[in-house]
């Protein structure tokens, strides 16, 4: 069993089973190579893809940590698996509820349907090509969640939308090319700023979008006809976990009675169930911030289901309700 | 969800020749035929447990499972009923002629007055045209005067229908279902002159949300509105959506 590395000290523990495979030409401190290894392929993957959800990426990273991976036995197999998604979880930087979402998504579907396969080399035949068809598919998945989501869209709409997210570029990409004509207020979404780049990205489409100060919310919601967020993760109860500050919109487009949208792939369900903010994982709250963020800046939150108007996913169009019983339907 | 990573949404066979598809699909439609015929005995079966002695009942429009549903406790229960006379059709007007010869003390109201009555009102029954997946009704125009005045009052307000009128398109806006019908109900068209200066709109439907609702009374029993999805799951595909 990989045991994990001290936390008071540089030095790794002794490494019992993790196989040493070939030549990997990294740093040599024993077991640390192991953590590192899967940590590097994922921001090296998250590099050359920076259309790809973290979510997805997490499972590509998965898939090759598999195809490196010499375990003799099935046990030796998940359990090197199990070790590489629990350093993946632990030490990522990059959105760490979607990460948790695609591993936990990835690793589940193999312990349901793999465990009686007795060829180790067929079943790890079949977990690649699985992976890799998650993978090979995801844009076809968004594409689905944006299908869905057009019909929302309506002409001369105005829509706000919270900082960065993939999903939401799509969905409004769409709804350009489908000739639909709406304005689109972004926050600024401090301290990343993702604002900037989604204001940017949608006039590079044609769509006149404009960029509000985060604290403005309640000044332009009254104008506004419906908020659309993208989600990290999306938890149990119907809630999502997001990037900071879209919690505060939800509230304030509750109280001016708007339409709130969340727009989302279905591998981001993942089986959390927060009561309160406090409730959200250590380790969603990580470090990704920047440079003039605070000591005790959070950077994401948990948005209640009471405030979740609809979502869109590949799934169709569910309500905050019908979430639970899709998760039932995986887990 | 698990078939993010499958080969993707396999196209149903629909080109395969079948001999079974003609009997089968009979067999189908004699179902819900029987189900629409059986329907109201059903929903009424109900009735006892919602609308209990003395107590003062609002409903609007003319919906027959309504109707229905109302006799059924007339027949061993005393209680009081308020029609709102739902303009331009006056069907509510109907509903109450309807009733009152059965025997329930009824009073007819003018839409406007609905929301002055309310505080009185223990319970509103509504009847609906169509029910959305989040849970919301399209209903005759009327309905939303009722259920918000309702909202304001915390009055709890039943919907009774068949489950045949569950519907698997979400309202994108509140606009998307309804349609404009015949204005003269609302303004004769023998007063040319009026015609010319002023946009006259009868719109057939109101979009109820689901916030607005408490309960629905259905032939496979009773729901909240955050259940209509489930159904609506049960009896539709994604392709039936989306095809």
């Amino acid at each position: 069993m990989t045991r994990r590395k001290s936390k008071s000290s540089g030095k790794p523990l002794v490494s019992a089973t993790v196989s040493q495979p070939g030549a990997p030409a990294s740093p040599q401190k024993g077991m640390q190579t192991e953590e590192d290894r899967i940590c590097v392929t994922f921001k090296e993957i998250v590099k050359e893809n920076p259309e790809m959800s973290s979510a997805v990426a997490a499972v590509k990273a998965l898939v090759e940590s598999i195809k490196w991976n010499t375990a003799s036995t099935m046990q030796e197999f998940t359990q090197n698996l199990e070790s590489s998604r629990r350093i993946l979880k632990k030490k990522t930087e990059l959105s760490p509820v979607s990460v948790a979402a695609g591993c936990d998504l990835f690793l589940h579907w193999i312990g349901k349907y793999q465990h009686d396969i007795s060829d180790l080399d067929a079943c790890r035949q079949s977990v690649i090509s699985k992976g890799e068809n998650l993978v090979h598919r995801s844009d076809e998945i968004r594409n689905q969640v944006a299908a869905v989501g057009l019909n929302f869209v309506k002409d001369n709409a105005i829509i706000l939308i919270h900082s960065y997210s993939r999903v939401v570029m799509k969905l409004l990409k769409r709804a350009a090319q489908a000739n639909k004509r709406f304005t689109v207020y972004v926050t600024e979404s401090r301290p990343e700023n993702g604002g900037k780049k989604a204001a940017q990205k949608l006039r590079e489409e044609g769509i006149v979008a404009y960029e509000i100060l985060d604290s403005a919310v309640g000044y332009f919601i009254e104008n506004v006809d419906m908020v659309m967020v993208g989600a990290e993760g999306v938890v149990e109860n119907g809630g999502i976990i997001n990037q900071i500050g879209t919690y505060q919109i939800a509230v304030v487009a509750k109280a001016a009675n708007k339409p709130f949208y969340v727009v989302t792939e279905s591998y981001k369900f993942v089986r959390l169930f927060p009561l309160n903010q406090s409730d959200l994982p250590k380790r969603a709250n990580v470090a990704r911030r920047g440079a003039d963020a605070g000591p005790v800046d959070p950077s994401v939150d948990y948005t209640p289901p009471a405030f979740i108007t609809l979502l869109f996913t590949d799934l169709g169009v569910l309500t905050p309700s019908g979430v639970s019983d899709e998760l039932s339907t995986c887990f | 969800m698990l078939s993010l990573m499958g080969d993707g949404p396999a196209k149903a066979a629909l080109t395969k020749i079948s001999k079974d598809l003609k009997p089968s699909l009979i067999d189908s439609l004699s179902e819900l035929m029987a189900e629409m015929d059986n329907l109201q005995g059903q929903i009424s079966a109900l009735a006892l447990d919602y609308i209990h002695s003395n107590e003062i009942i609002m409903t609007a429009g003319n919906s027959k499972t309504v109707e229905l549903f109302l006799k059924e406790v007339a027949k061993v229960r005393k209680f009081q009923l308020i029609v709102a006379e739902t303009a331009p059709q006056f069907d509510g007007q109907h509903l109450a002629a309807s009733l009152a010869s059965a025997g329930i003390d009824t009073t007819v109201i003018t839409d406007s007055a609905v929301f002055a009555v309310m505080s009185r009102v223990n319970k509103v029954i509504l009847g609906t045209n169509a029910v959305t997946p989040n849970g919301g009704l399209v209903a005759i125009s009327g309905t939303k005067i009722v259920a918000s005045a309702a909202k304001h009052h915390s009055t709890p307000v039943v919907v009774c229908t068949g489950i045949y009128k569950l519907s698997p398109r979400y309202p994108y806006d509140a606009d998307v279902f309804n349609v404009l019908v015949n204005p003269d109900p609302v303004w004769n068209f023998h007063d040319g002159d009026i015609i010319e200066k002023v946009n006259i709109m009868n719109s057939a439907f109101d979009y109820v949300p689901p916030e607005l609702i408490s309960l629905f009374v259905t032939n496979v029993g009773s729901h909240p509105p955050s259940y209509m999805y489930r159904l609506v799951d049960e009896m539709y595909t994604k392709e039936d959506v989306n095809p």
